[in-house]
């Protein structure tokens, strides 16, 4: 009896990341180091600082400034300099880059590359040059009270360049937004050797770490160039919320870190067993801020791939928040964008990253996976079960067990004898299989020899192959960022016979990477050591944020070689880890999360979090990687799921079976209708995408994007909106939940939607307020916004593509004056044909109360799609009215110059237009009250009329 | 290649695609004020048109206007398909005009009626009923190679039953015979037992010097075993410091590295705790506490038969004995091993008499009064086991082992087989267990069958942090003995699929073409 006691103690003490393993402020000597400077600073009032521009070396031309900063040394020792580029780009943002002039004599000897590693932006940059057309941007000396600035405007921005100290000063009609080294806490640690240390140090500097690393597991780090961080401050003047820089398991909203031993930390890691509210590093990094407030927004992109802790202070001045940002290496390179709302930082960050591919449209249904399918048995009877069980999906996943041994681009021929067959009979119903594919190559077999007689693996700091630890054991890692390596890829992964791996594989295949940080199970902190070395000599500390990207590009790009001759064009990969412009390429999940309420509801924050810094396409998977779920916690993450842009089932292999049909019901009931209804919105999904794809907006989108003049919304992280599609919803995320309150956020009218069931009654407030709603188990709360239109397609299919040509039913809420207006976006979902050759269908409707009618005008001119879709219809319109449409007793439709009636039945305040079949390939308008029709005319008459039956 | 919608054609002269044509009555059109109209099944006050039948919109709630679509969410009953030269099939409304073909449904392409002016899938019923009769062929062999197994278990059951019976009711017979032979040698004891009494002198004498004499004995050996308890203690606390360790392991090892060695630790760790958690460590015992009684009691013994009526000594004796010096010691010995080393029977009460059962009585016994009451133990025992014998082949008469008795052929019988990551053994009416490197996990002892066909299997090896384990075993049908599949629905709850040819039945053609599956790399 003692003794079992004693037992469940410790069971309760079980769980939890292992903090140890990984560094904090304290025990990283660079940020150790610049929190030690600034604090020294902060405490002396008459700081000067050492930082300076030399106004001697300062060119200006059109669109850019140019000078050496000068740092002031002490010991008369000669000062360093550090050439500083500013140049405008379109749209009024900066771009600031502050490099090291370093002697390359003093690194005789050495192996590794001397320069400050600059090269971030080449992998973050959709292209290598940065969009400045606008070389006419004046860049002007001026002058007050005798200190000499210049000062660059741009509509009613202004922006000042200080030069003693230096120092950027963003203000906007004359109100200060932004200061670039406020605080004066820029600090870049020049090169010294070590014996001269203590010559170069300054008296408001440490030198904790500098040439060696006291943390446990990285003592054997060489620090071969000794310290060389870089750290600068950002004030966001009366900017109370600031958000971004992913990946941490927190709040929406950044958190004030001074007091905190961990500011939040962007280093890629395989961090097991996270933690929610947490600034402690993930898989992933993205270096991007956004400040927002009723009236004006702000973007900052650090351009850093080093291992980077960024301090939030927002209690030294309460209602502003103060930045510090430090980065272990590289050079400091900025970009500061401006903007009144926040959608247009999106759209400048995009401008420069690239927006998220517009994905395959069956990516957007859903994924089933778990560690794992055990064989081909078990994968075609999970097909089939999905089937028998009226569950759709598109993607069935196999984790590392389908490969012999680990070896990726070999599968295990005793469970998976007949990959071809299974992918064909996946195929039948247009459903795909990914497998996984990890960047760490079992010693000892074909791919990984062949790796290292190329050179394309990762060195140690000797520059000889590095040898790790990962799943298959003793490994070696490919090298993405070696050009070379991408030739080496794509042979792995070519459409052809010759390759024995996947050659003849269906092209409903497409890949995970996983473990991309890169995950070294016996490396420091769970990755590579930091004085390894890439391609070009580059230690891995400079590169390390931008391996994970360069890895998944490297598939992307090898998979587009192997599927550009094929109808499904568009790869999908799926990354764990991931830096700025992983959008372009890949999609994205938050790891390895728990069967617990509370990562239920953390995902929010972090899928919104990932979708406001320029990621949209990213999920959490569904019931929780870690642990079995209660039945209860598996039917409220569905029903949260569907909303994830990238929705997708998985469970850890100690697991239980936790597919749809598992835990009975009422549960699978309520699953299979959460999961249909994500079905049903997928159009509304596809199009949400696709203006993301164009320009930024996320796919789920924070309340205050879409009403960003009340500052009570800029704090919500549990409700959301898809896209511009006026869809609000606020997942139950709390056990036992008999009712929610939910933020009616504006003024608007907002129409009950629940589970997808329009009610044409609607909720409406003066402002901001919280209304608390009822809900059961079956209860998925969803609004629409007064003044939407959105389509969907509400008959069950197998998986997406058995939708295309079923027909669409358009949902209308009026706003308070009586109108609306929505958008449709429609292509092949799968080839590039919508970006080659403009075939996709953007769709504009309009509800106008005042010309009593409803149209639809097509502004693309798709060519093939149109014979593709000339039978799809929109066959049903509902309109919530909430009272405000007059006179729709009867209504008439005209398309392509034919009219006929369409009958319009009214239940209170729901108006339906039944069996409309108009056809969504051209323009059309309905009018109502008009009595002038005859002839009924039938549409597939109209249409065989207009010739759209062509033999195509 | 031509894309119609043609939303007339779903009305063909005389059959509405899709109605089951037992059903054509129901879509009989009517005529209302000279037009051809329609009333909806469940529904009459819904009047439409005739042509709105299959007309890709759902009018009906029932959904009964639109068999032939997938228009409607309800349908009143599935896709007809015709098949004709096949067999007619019936296909759920979903998969309808997808552009999929479903020829394992319907082989006459029929579900694709409107997907490309039903070109999409064409006719294929008699390929697939070539593939059908084949698979016919092969499937009926089979049965009949399980059926003629079963039948022989069957005939197996049967005389095994008959054996059983036979065999109890002989048995029933001789108890009899030996309960009237147990009470004649009971009379004959009584008879001898007025003979011998008063012969306890002897008996008396054997014990004189009590206490004393008992500890001078004993105390070599306990403090032998003073010693031996201290060594087993110090080797106990070495398995708490083990078990602190691993547990330590299994709490913080980082099961994401997935190493096969370390999973396999502390799984078996897992199972190690989670059972030994239910054993009953009693905190009050003391093993020094305890030998400082035994030094006690050895010291202050008094030989019981000195205090005590000879009439009550007899009494004793006759059922249970008395405590002597040997026994007590014995007793002591018993106690401590028993606590120590924690076997079950150490809590069993009387453990002292019952042993003495055994023990000779008395030495003063006269040797004729021995062998008789010896005799009359035998017997007794004799008894006893044959009347265990006997309730338990009525027992097992009376349990259900399915129609005909069948599982009794197979009971004793031992399937094993591997299944992902495990081998499984299973017994039919023993146990099931899992191994794995060598580990072997009880899953369950056998416990009742449900429905005829489930066998329920459970007190299992407890769980981490969970229930005991345990499983329910489906049988189906299939020549071979082979476990097929496992499942944990909930958690240590394994539901096991296990084919035997015990459950084969004759099929029907439906169930024969309910299983076939199309090959379609071969149309």
């Amino acid at each position: 009896m003692q003794f079992t006691v004693f037992f469940l103690l410790f069971l309760h003490s079980v769980w939890g990341v292992k903090d140890y393993l990984y560094k904090s402020c304290d025990n990283s000597g660079f940020c150790y180091r610049n929190r030690h400077f600034a604090n020294q600073i902060k405490s002396k009032d008459d700081y000067e600082s050492r930082y300076s521009l030399d106004i001697d070396t300062l060119s200006v031309s059109a669109g850019q400034l140019s000078a050496i900063i000068v740092k002031e040394l002490p010991n008369n020792l000669p000062a360093v300099e550090l050439p500083l580029s500013i140049t405008i780009l379109d749209g009024g943002s900066i771009h600031v880059k502050i490099d090291e002039k370093r002697d390359k004599k003093s690194f005789s000897g050495k192996i590794v590359n001397f320069n400050r590693y600059d090269e971030a932006s080449k992998w973050a940059f959709q292209s290598k040059t940065l969009s400045s057309s606008n070389s006419s941007a004046v860049i002007e000396a001026k002058s007050e009270n005798g200190d000499a600035f210049y000062e660059y405007s741009f509509s009613d921005y202004s922006f000042k360049f200080e030069l003693d100290p230096f120092k950027i000063i963003v203000a906007r009609q004359n109100e200060i937004q932004l200061i670039v080294n406020d605080q004066n806490l820029l600090n870049i640690e020049h090169f010294r050797a070590k014996s001269e240390n203590k010559n170069h140090l300054t008296p408001e500097e440490s030198d904790f770490d500098s040439f060696s690393d006291s943390f446990a597991d990285a003592k054997d780090d060489t620090i071969p160039i000794g310290p060389e961080s870089i750290a600068l401050d950002f004030t966001f003047n009366n900017y109370k919320y600031v958000y971004g820089i992913p990946e941490h398991a927190d709040s929406l909203v950044l958190k004030d870190t001074t007091s905190s031993d961990r500011p939040y930390r962007l280093y890629n890691v395989d961090i097991f067993e996270y933690e929610t509210d947490s600034r402690m590093p993930m898989y992933g990094a993205i270096p991007f801020l956004l400040a927002s407030r009723p009236g004006s927004s702000l973007g900052l992109f650090w351009v850093n791939s080093a291992d980077t802790f960024i301090d939030i202070d927002k209690t030294s001045d309460v209602g502003s928040t103060k930045t510090h940002w430090i980065s272990e290496n590289g050079i400091l390179e900025f970009i500061i964008m401006v903007g009144s709302t926040a959608n247009e930082i999106n759209k400048k960050y995009g401008e420069i990253t690239g927006y998220t591919q517009l994905p395959q449209l069956a990516s957007l249904g859903y994924h089933q996976c778990r560690w794992n399918y055990n064989d081909e048995k078990d994968v075609l009877s999970i097909n089939s079960l999905m089937d028998e069980h009226r569950i759709p999906y598109d993607y069935l996943w196999l984790d590392i067990e389908y490969t012999d041994s680990k070896k990726y681009f070999t599968w295990n021929k005793d469970t998976f004898p007949n990959p071809e067959r299974m992918l064909k009979e996946l195929d039948h119903t247009d459903r795909n299989l990914v497998i996984i594919i990890d960047p760490h190559l079992k010693t000892d077999y074909f791919i990984s020899n062949e790796a290292i007689n190329k050179k394309l693996t990762i060195n140690t700091f000797e520059n000889k192959p590095y040898y790790g630890h990962c799943w298959p054991g003793e490994s070696v890692w490919i090298d993405t960022l070696n050009p070379s390596s991408q030739q080496f890829w794509d042979k792995q992964f070519e459409y052809s016979k010759r390759n024995e791996f996947m050659g003849r594989l269906s092209t409903n295949l497409q890949i995970w990477n996983d473990m991309n940080e890169p995950s070294d199970f016996n490396g420091p902190e769970t990755s590579s050591p930091r004085d390894s070395l890439h391609y070009d000599l580059w230690e891995h500390r400079s590169i390390h944020n931008v391996y994970g990207l360069s890895y998944h590009e490297a598939t992307y790009h090898a998979m587009i070689k192997r599927l550009e001759t094929t109808k499904r064009q568009r790869p999908f990969v799926l990354t764990r880890s991931y830096f700025a412009g992983s959008q372009r390429t890949a999609a994205m999940w938050t790891g390895d999360n728990m069967s617990k309420w509370e990562y239920l509801k953390i995902s929010l924050p972090m899928i919104i979090t990932s979708g406001i810094s320029g990621m949209p396409f990213a999920g959490a998977d569904v019931g929780g990687f870690f642990g079995n779920p209660s039945k209860e916690l598996l039917t409220r993450w569905y029903q949260t799921g569907i909303w994830y842009p990238f929705f997708r089932a998985h469970a850890h292999i100690d697991s239980r079976r936790r597919e749809p049909w598992v835990p009975g019901e009422p549960y699978t009931s309520i699953i299979r209708e959460s999961i249909q209804l994500r079905y049903s919105l997928l159009p509304v999904f596809y199009t949400a995408f696709y203006h993301s794809s164009i320009e930024g907006t996320p796919v789920i989108k924070p309340v205050f994007y879409e009403s960003p003049e009340h500052l009570e919304n800029y704090d919500v992280e549990d409700q959301f909106f898809i896209g511009n599609s006026g869809v609000m919803v606020k997942p139950v995320t709390e056990e036992n939940a008999a009712s929610i309150e939910v933020l009616i956020p504006d003024s608007e009218l907002y129409y009950s939607f629940d589970n997808g069931n329009a009610l044409p009654n609607a909720t409406t407030v003066s402002g901001p307020t919280s209304v608390t709603k009822s809900v059961d188990l079956h209860t998925i709360p969803v609004f629409l916004k007064g003044g939407s239109i959105i389509a969907t397609k509400s008959r069950h299919r197998r998986s997406s593509k058995l939708m295309f040509h079923d027909p669409f039913t358009l949902t209308i809420a009026l706003d308070k004056n009586g109108n609306a207006k929505g958008k449709l976006y429609v292509d092949d979902g799968e080839s590039f044909d919508f970006e080659n050759s403009g075939e996709y269908l953007d769709i504009e409707f309009e509800l106008s109360n005042d010309s009593r009618s409803i149209t639809s005008r097509v502004i693309s001119s798709p060519n093939n799609l149109a014979k593709e879709l000339v039978d799809v219809v929109f066959e049903k319109i509902v309109i919530l009215s909430d009272g405000y449409l007059q006179d729709y007793e009867s209504a008439s439709v005209e398309q392509n110059n034919e009219k006929k009636a369409i009958s319009v039945t009214t239940e209170g305040k729901l108006i339906t237009l039944a069996n409309s079949k108009i056809s969504i390939i051209s323009d059309w308008v309905i009018k109502f009250g008009e009595e002038d029709i005859v002839e009924d005319i039938k549409f597939d008459q109209v249409n065989e009329e207009n010739g759209l039956h062509d033999e195509l | 290649m031509k894309l119609v919608y043609p939303f007339i054609v779903g009305i063909v002269s005389s059959s509405i695609v899709g109605v089951d044509p037992a059903d054509s009555a129901l879509y009989e059109p009517l005529i209302e004020n000279g037009k051809k109209v329609w009333k909806c099944l469940s529904d009459p006050s819904i009047v439409l048109d005739y042509e709105q039948i299959n007309n890709n919109y759902c009018d009906c709630p029932d959904g009964s206007d639109e068999p032939g679509t997938n228009a409607c969410a309800k349908n009143r009953k599935q896709f007809y398909c015709a098949n004709v030269g096949h067999f007619p099939g019936y296909i759920e409304h979903f998969k309808l005009n997808d552009g999929v073909c479903d020829y394992d449904v319907c082989c006459d392409g029929s579900d694709e009626w409107l997907f490309k002016d039903g070109k999409q899938c064409p006719n294929k019923c008699l390929e697939i009923n070539n593939q059908y009769r084949k698979y016919k062929e092969g499937a009926i062999k089979q049965l009949e190679n399980s059926l003629a197994i079963k039948k022989k278990l069957e005939s197996e059951s049967l005389n095994m039953r008959k054996e059983l019976q036979e065999g109890s009711q002989i048995i029933a017979q001789e108890i009899e015979a030996e309960e009237i032979r147990l009470s004649g040698l009971r009379q004959r004891l009584e008879d001898h037992g007025d003979n011998v009494d008063g012969d306890d002198e002897e008996n008396e004498d054997s014990v004189e010097e009590g206490g004393a004499l008992l500890y001078n004995v004993l105390e070599p050996v306990i403090s032998k075993l003073s010693t031996a308890i201290d060594h087993d203690r110090n080797e106990y606390k070495k398995v708490h410091q083990l078990e602190d360790i691993l547990l330590k392991l299994i709490n913080n090892y980082n099961p994401n590295f997935n190493d096969a060695a370390v999973k396999e630790a502390v799984r078996t760790y897992q199972d190690y705790i989670s059972n030994k958690a239910d054993e009953n460590v009693d905190e009050t015992l003391n093993s020094q506490a305890l030998l400082q009684e035994v030094v006690f009691h050895t010291r202050t013994f008094v030989e019981p038969s000195q205090q005590e009526s000879k009439d009550t000594v007899e009494e004793t004796s006759a059922s249970y004995g008395a405590p002597t010096f040997s026994n007590m010691v014995h007793y002591y010995f018993e106690l401590l091993i028993s606590k120590f080393l924690n076997a079950p029977e150490a809590e069993e009460e009387g453990k002292f008499y019952k042993r003495e059962e055994q023990a000779p009585l008395k030495k003063s016994s006269s040797i004729a009064y021995t062998s008789l009451s010896q005799e009359i133990e035998i017997l007794e025992q004799e008894i006893q086991d044959s009347k265990k014998h006997f309730s338990s082949i009525e027992k097992d008469l009376s349990l259900d082992y399915g129609p005909s008795d069948i599982l009794r052929a197979v009971r004793g019988q031992w399937v094993s087989n591997k299944l992902g990551e495990y081998n499984y053994n299973f017994g039919f009416f023993d146990t099931i267990y899992q191994d794995g490197n060598g580990n072997n996990v009880h899953i369950g002892t056998f416990s009742t069958i449900e429905d005829g066909h489930v066998l329920v299997y459970n007190r299992g090896a407890r769980c981490w942090n969970g229930p005991q384990r345990s499983a329910k075993v489906k049988l189906v049908c299939g020549e071979e003995p082979k476990l097929l599949s496992v499942s944990e629905p909930e958690k240590c709850e394994y539901h096991f699929e296990l084919q035997t040819p015990i459950v084969c039945q004759e099929l029907t053609e439906e169930e024969l073409i309910k299983n076939f599956k199309v090959d379609y790399t071969q149309l």
